[in-house]
């Protein structure tokens, strides 16, 4: 028997894990959407990337409600996540040999998901090892371009947008390093309300990196 | 649970510490940003200040020259109309009065004097370093005027001169300015007897050192609007000053310019 404040807050957590935070990547993408024409080739990039984040999330989502494991989901996102936003970095780093490792990092990445998946993690535990690298490599990819354009993204407007994508990613990627770790370990030792917590702060810092790509289409302009 | 915790560990330690240096770079860099911002900035306004200066001393000029010249060549020429109408009508109608007679000789003189006068003027206004004179032979007019008008001795170092007479219109007038102002301040305030200027040229710059065996600058000189208009004009021809005051008795000024300007 569950106490009821408990069952309150499953359920308030549950709409906002599932359907709130899910749901306001419309506001991204619908922006993205209006603004489509006049958009550079890495912000079509993160278009698409927010695309596929909300596809996986009704996937998700419905395997959820089916009471289905949805975790080999996550295999599969991780590198096409991983694939796109280095895409994005690629396009707008311009060091031909900071590109050039961009690209070998992609298909290093992705060799390193197929092995892990293949021999390491099944694919219905979380891919702790490929999701923790692939948090500190956007991190990294977004400090550089951070290190590189500062002092330019306020005076250049074409750089204004990126900015702020490089913070939302920062933002979530590196408060969420933890978590996408020791996905394995609280699953078998935290308890279900600890997970609660946990999962409603990553839900929270995944809002607020799609409030950052908002802000970064919002201030988009031709 | 089959997760290396050590591993995983390590990466979160990784993850942290790049975190760490990727800001302490990014504060680093935009600090070292900022300070370059706020030089360019100086260095704008001071770029600036300097065009509206020169802009502001150029006007004068033009303006000094334009009065110097309206004041010779309209009132000078009109006095001497005056005079010769006046000497026309004694010859014409025979004055023989002598109270006529002395008030047209004291008219004459009055006029002579407001002639004298309007080319002193007219000259100080306008010197003729750019049409008649050179820059040397001014100074050297210059500092025959002030001995005969204040009993001040004006010696000039005349080895360098030919480097004055290459001067550039701009670098002559506001020269022969500052020279003006100084000689004006140490007859005024310093109750000296002699001057001494000597001109040097090194490293492509003209080096001025002035010198007067007076009493030294006081401190409400140093403030006047004189000192400010020779700092401006030294800023205007992009120079460098320094007041020595402890190695000689009297007033010792050193100034440098650039003789490519």
């Amino acid at each position: 028997m569950k106490p009821a404040s408990y069952i309150k807050m499953s359920k308030l957590s549950f709409w906002y894990m599932g359907i709130f935070v899910p749901g306001i990547v419309l506001l991204p993408i619908a922006y993205a959407i209006k603004k489509y024409p006049i958009l550079d080739k890495a912000l079509k990039v993160i278009f698409l990337y927010l695309l596929t984040a909300g596809i996986t999330n009704v996937i998700a989502a419905v395997l959820a409600f089916n009471n289905k494991n949805n975790l080999f989901l996550l295999h599969a996102y991780s590198a096409i996540e991983f694939a796109l936003l280095s895409i994005y970095f690629f396009l707008l780093v311009e060091k031909l040999f900071v590109k050039q490792l961009i690209l070998s990092i992609i298909v290093l990445y992705v060799i390193y998901c197929l092995l892990n998946v293949a021999f390491v993690q099944r694919i219905d535990q979380f891919n702790t090892y490929t999701r923790s690298i692939q948090a500190i490599m956007i991190s990294g990819y977004s400090l550089y371009y951070l290190y590189t354009g500062i002092g330019n993204f306020v005076s250049n407007r074409k750089k204004g947008p990126h900015y702020w994508i490089a913070l939302g990613l920062i933002t979530y990627f590196m408060s969420s390093l933890v978590q996408f770790s020791f996905s394995n370990f609280f699953s078998t030792y935290f308890t279900r309300e600890i997970k609660f917590w946990l999962w409603n702060f990553h839900a929270t810092m995944v809002l607020l990196m799609y409030l950052f790509f908002f802000k970064a289409y919002a201030i988009c302009k031709e | 649970m089959t997760d290396n915790l050590l591993f995983l560990v390590f990466i979160v330690c990784i993850g942290i510490l790049m975190l760490v240096i990727g800001f302490f770079m990014l504060f680093h860099k935009s600090q070292l940003k900022i300070a370059e911002q706020q030089k360019r900035f100086h260095e704008e306004q001071v770029l600036h200040h300097q065009n509206l200066l020169k802009a502001a001393v150029a006007s004068q000029d033009l303006e000094r020259k334009r009065v110097g010249k309206d004041l010779h060549d309209s009132i000078g020429t009109s006095l001497a109309v005056l005079r010769l109408a006046m000497e026309n009508f004694e010859r014409l109608h025979q004055v023989k009065d002598s109270h006529l007679q002395k008030f047209f000789l004291e008219c004459k003189t009055k006029i002579d004097f407001i002639v004298h006068s309007c080319r002193n003027i007219s000259h100080n206004l306008s010197p003729e370093i750019f049409t008649l004179n050179t820059l040397s032979e001014s100074i050297e007019e210059l500092a025959a005027s002030v001995f005969v008008t204040e009993g001040v001795h004006l010696e000039a170092d005349q080895s360098t001169w030919n480097y004055l007479d290459t001067l550039t219109e701009e670098q002559a007038i506001n020269l022969y300015r500052i020279l003006e102002e100084l000689l004006n301040n140490t007859i005024k305030h310093a109750n000296a007897s002699s001057i001494f200027v000597y001109f040097r040229t090194q490293d492509q710059r003209l080096h001025i050192k002035y010198h007067d065996n007076g009493c030294g600058i006081k401190e409400q000189v140093r403030v006047g609007h004189g000192v400010q208009h020779i700092e401006s004009r030294i800023l205007v021809l992009d120079g460098k000053y320094e007041v020595e005051e402890k190695q000689t008795p009297g007033y010792n000024l050193h100034f440098s310019f650039p003789l490519n300007n």
